[in-house]
């Protein structure tokens, strides 16, 4: 019984720990900043929220991505011919590397091809907000 | 001796656990089964009576006066929110969203939602809002009125709603959704920002409704 506790214990910390190890800061901070509206698969609330998932209009925006998710936005915006109206706010508090983990989660998880962020990236983006 | 105990816990389990099915199969059987009214009854002459959701009267997303004993006849799920909430309310509304287009094309119910910022939030705003989720009159409404009258309101719904310049968006108020009866008595509520709640929450609605 008790060996059987043991590699159960494991096998289980064993998994958990490889699945942690990728990016988990980003997902932390998606999940506890994001979800409430983006929600947890990216794809947003009807016309309400817009989606995370569009490729092509990540790649448009990449250099406005860190001012917007630091300090928010708002007024109109077209994602796959759906119009979008409605405040985003900002999370001041995150850092160049919080920012850059987020944005490669996002990357990760939704699109293919698009190249990594760096905290210098992000920090050079910053300069035309801050 | 260690083997033989743990032995006697599993064989015990077992019976515990066939007891455990039988009790539940019992209560299945038991058709008459009433969802609980919520809330403290008080007893006045040796009559029960039971909390109702006070009288109302607000106004929706087409400017129209809605009041309590206009939504009578029906059931409706409630829920409190405003639009420019930067925390869990799109959350919630997905959920909502959920039970609208389950219930469509079920006239015996309706979606209430409750706005806790009226100030910002009048009836043109909730109008472009409620477009922007597809939620359609006379299925969904949205209302808003006298801020006091809201937030009072909101304790009859076993909710929070309350100005706090501290809080995220300047309001602090529950995500939770309310099922009322067509008496005005909550008979559930639950997380709405948690998926796997709403899906008993849904069990829920259905065994209402076939209360009759
Ligand atoms: C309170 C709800 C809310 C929260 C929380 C929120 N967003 Fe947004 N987000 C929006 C809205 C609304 C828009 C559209 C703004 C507009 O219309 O100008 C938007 C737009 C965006 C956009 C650009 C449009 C798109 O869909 O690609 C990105 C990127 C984005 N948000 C990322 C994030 C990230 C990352 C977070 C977490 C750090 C976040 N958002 C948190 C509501 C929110």
């Amino acid at each position: 019984m008790k060996v059987k506790l043991l590699i159960i214990i494991l096998v289980t910390s064993f998994i958990s720990s490889c699945l942690d190890n990728h990016n988990s800061e980003g997902a932390r901070l998606y999940l506890q900043h994001c979800t409430p509206c983006h929600m947890e698969n990216g794809e947003g609330l009807k016309r309400l929220i817009p989606p995370l998932t569009n490729t092509e209009f990540l790649q448009e925006n990449r250099s406005n991505l860190p001012c917007w998710i630091k300090h928010g936005m708002s007024g109109p915006i077209q994602i796959g011919g759906v119009e979008y109206d409605q405040i985003m706010p900002g999370v001041p508090t995150l850092t160049d590397t919080e920012i850059a983990n987020i944005l490669n989660f996002i990357q990760t998880a939704w699109h293919e091809g698009l190249t990594f962020i760096s905290e210098n990236e992000v920090k050079d983006a910053l300069k035309e907000c801050e | 001796m260690k083997k033989s105990k743990t032995n006697i816990i599993f064989r015990n389990g077992g019976i515990y656990l066939v007891f455990l099915i039988l009790l539940m199969s019992c209560n299945a059987k038991q058709k008459e089964y009433k969802l609980p009214i919520i809330g403290y009854p008080e007893i006045t002459n040796g009559d029960t009576i039971y909390p109702r959701v006070r009288d109302f009267s607000f106004l929706n997303q087409d400017s129209s006066i809605v009041t309590n004993e206009e939504l009578g006849d029906v059931i409706y799920i409630a829920d409190f929110f405003f639009t420019s909430c930067p925390t869990i309310c799109p959350k919630v509304k997905q959920q909502m969203i959920r039970i609208y287009d389950k219930y469509f094309d079920d006239d015996r119910i309706k979606l209430v939602s409750f706005t806790v910022d009226p100030v910002r939030d009048t009836p043109s705003r909730l109008k472009s809002y409620s477009e922007k989720l597809d939620a359609k009159l006379p299925k969904w409404h949205f209302l808003t009125g006298e801020k006091d009258s809201l937030h009072s309101i909101s304790g009859d719904y076993m909710s929070i709603a309350l100005e706090n310049p501290d809080a995220p968006g300047g309001f602090d108020h529950s995500g939770r959704l309310i099922l009322v009866d067509t008496e005005g008595h909550v008979r559930a509520f639950c997380n709405g920002t948690d998926p796997e709640e709403v899906t008993e929450f849904l069990k829920k609605i259905d065994h209402l409704l076939n209360e009759g």
